[in-house]
């Protein structure tokens, strides 16, 4: 087989491989969920907690779809939750996705402004400490990257509050609405993010640093800028894009919590109370569509390495 | 062991925290849900001197140094208690797929990285949503969110060392596997695991505390770290001390613990350093 066709087809088999992983995930994530809210006893009993009418309780069990042999009703909700068409909040009494739909917007803003901030800060941030190591600027960024994963995102946020909102009061404590609504919450997501990024961008350029083949760059006659951003950063950047996935997933993660502090009416804030409250479908469906963002930010991440590095498709 | 001046700073005060907490009960035997309105909002000792509450009083006139006792009580419990669940989970999982190979470890990578996807404050609410906020529920997300981390190691440890030349004469000398098993592989990853046990307990903290400031860990009249800071989340003009009291303990039990675990990985296990 020549050369150019058996790459083609490493590419195509690597492709599917992933892609298969990625729906297998979701999968076994869903039977999870479905299993842990079956096993733990009828959901009817956590629902109408304070018991009902025989007739309530069978219009929940419809409602639910609980009324369908068990098989039925696994294949059931899955295509109900792939459809966007997830049964109503009991607190709300609305269409779960209606709920979503309005909230979405606001979590997305804020999710991405926090996911620039942390590649446009964490990136240079660690190049820097990297190229001025061992002095007091690798120092400096290396002891605030340790505060970013020693405080937690609340308890930053809580501070934020209080010293900005509350004593010098320039900016908002909490809700949405205006760009300066968006500047601490942004703050006290982004900083733990930001940390290990910079951190990890750090080691990551020590390591190519010190390579052979950056002194005949340099030996070249080549700007340093250019060495370190062209040379170096480029052949850095493998580990760093692997925990920029990850980061994603701590960032919504942390979204739950961040909302929470700030009142921020997005999709974590709702899931939260929704918790709260034990409303089952809202939670079942934001943690499914949570799943699937990240599984499929997993696979764009797990597809971009390949381009990056065409050694990585090759072996595996 | 030679163990620098700092870090023994550190196992001591974290040593003096956990035993003032455990001993809280006997110290200061409180009933939680007490309250007492008219000591509300009281200052603590650093702002008026004259105070008789060393950190003041809450919004319901309970002492917060007492509560600040029995909330880091039930933090470090919670925490600990989902580190062994987490540690013997992951270990028996570990061992499973290093040891049998094949299928069985096929299927618990695939688990265990699946398993990594999903955010843990998410396996948190799903888990609260199902079987209700309680302690028993917050340690069951750490066992459940913390063990695929420790299978990992344990298994990779275990592929290693069932090659080991010491580990192969074993066998030739007729050991049988539970042998094997307990005298060999056991005891040259109880140090690794020690390591990385401790320094995911910071983790295991925070995700507490996190869980209960969002109100799906433990429940009032109950305590813990952030349960206290979310109660003072409303009074942060007034009494701020509410708030930031406990937000303080849980930083400094966060850093104590990873400076700790970031010691001992380095006296003990250098190859972890850069997995972590």
């Amino acid at each position: 087989m020549p050369l150019g066709e058996r790459r083609g087809c490493l590419m195509t088999r690597y492709i599917a491989v992933r892609v298969c992983k990625a729906i297998l995930t979701v999968l076994f994530i869903w039977t999870l969920v479905f299993v842990l809210s079956r096993v733990t006893g009828d959901p009817v009993d956590w629902i109408l907690s304070e018991g009902g009418s025989a007739e309530a309780i069978a219009q929940v069990r419809h409602n639910l779809g609980l009324d369908f042999p068990l098989w039925e009703q696994y294949f059931r909700a899955f295509g109900d939750i792939l459809t966007g068409n997830a049964g109503d909040s009991y607190y709300y009494a609305r269409p779960v996705s209606d709920l979503f739909g309005e909230r979405f917007i606001a979590t997305f803003t804020l999710g991405a402004l926090v996911f620039l901030v942390t590649i446009l800060i964490g990136i240079p941030l660690g190049v820097l400490a990297a190229v001025k190591h061992n002095t007091i600027l690798d120092r400096l960024t290396m002891s605030i990257s340790i505060a970013g994963y020693t405080i937690p995102n609340f308890v930053l946020g809580i501070l934020l509050i209080m010293v900005f909102s509350l004593y010098i009061h320039v900016l908002p404590s909490g809700s949405y609405g205006t760009a300066a609504h968006y500047v601490l919450p942004v703050i006290a997501m982004s900083v733990g993010p930001t940390a290990s990024v910079a951190r990890l961008t750090r080691s990551s350029m020590l390591d190519v640093i010190g390579q052979d083949y950056l002194e005949s760059v340099r030996a070249k006659g080549v700007n340093e800028w250019v060495v370190i951003y062209k040379h170096a950063l480029r052949n850095s950047m493998i580990p760093v894009i692997t925990i920029l996935g990850a980061q994603l997933s701590t960032i919504i993660g942390g979204s739950v919590i961040i909302e929470t502090v700030f009142a921020w009416p997005g999709i974590g804030s709702l899931i939260v109370s929704s918790a709260r409250q034990r409303d089952f479908p809202v939670v079942q469906f934001g943690v499914m569509m949570i799943c699937f963002s990240i599984t499929l930010i997993n696979l764009l991440v797990d597809l971009s390495y390949s381009i990056l590095d065409p050694r990585i498709r090759v072996k595996s | 062991m030679k163990i620098p001046p700092f870090i023994l700073f550190l196992m001591i005060s974290f040593g003096l925290i956990v035993i003032a907490s455990m001993l809280a009960p006997v110290l200061f035997p409180i009933d939680l849900s007490d309250t007492e309105l008219m000591a509300r909002f009281k200052p603590p000792r650093f702002i008026d001197s004259g105070s008789e509450y060393l950190f003041g009083t809450d919004s319901l006139g309970r002492d917060v140094g007492i509560r600040l006792l029995y909330a880091t009580r039930t933090s470090i419990f919670i925490a600990f208690a989902g580190m062994v669940l987490a540690t013997i989970f992951g270990l028996i999982m570990g061992v499973l797929s290093g040891l049998n190979g094949g299928l069985t470890d096929l299927v618990l990578t695939f688990v265990t990285d699946s398993q990594l996807s999903v955010p843990t404050t998410f396996i948190g609410i799903i888990c609260a949503t199902i079987m209700g906020s309680d302690a028993i529920t917050s340690i069951i997300v750490i066992g459940v969110t913390g063990w695929p981390g420790f299978a990992r190691l344990v298994r990779s440890q275990v592929i290693q060392l069932k090659e080991a030349n010491f580990v192969e004469s074993s066998r030739s000398l007729g050991a049988t596997k539970t042998r094997i098993f307990f005298e060999h592989i056991l005891t040259n990853i109880s140090s690794p695991l020690i390591v990385y046990a401790t320094m995911n307990l910071s983790s295991f903290i925070l995700l507490e505390s996190s869980l209960s400031y969002i109100g799906l860990g433990i429940q009032p009249p109950g305590t813990s770290l952030g349960v206290m800071v979310s109660d003072g989340r409303n009074y942060l003009l007034q009494s701020w001390w509410m708030a930031i009291v406990p937000s303080v303990l849980i930083v400094l039990l966060i850093l104590q613990i990873s400076m700790i675990g970031d010691w001992l990985r380095d006296k003990l296990d250098p190859k972890l350093k850069n997995k972590s």
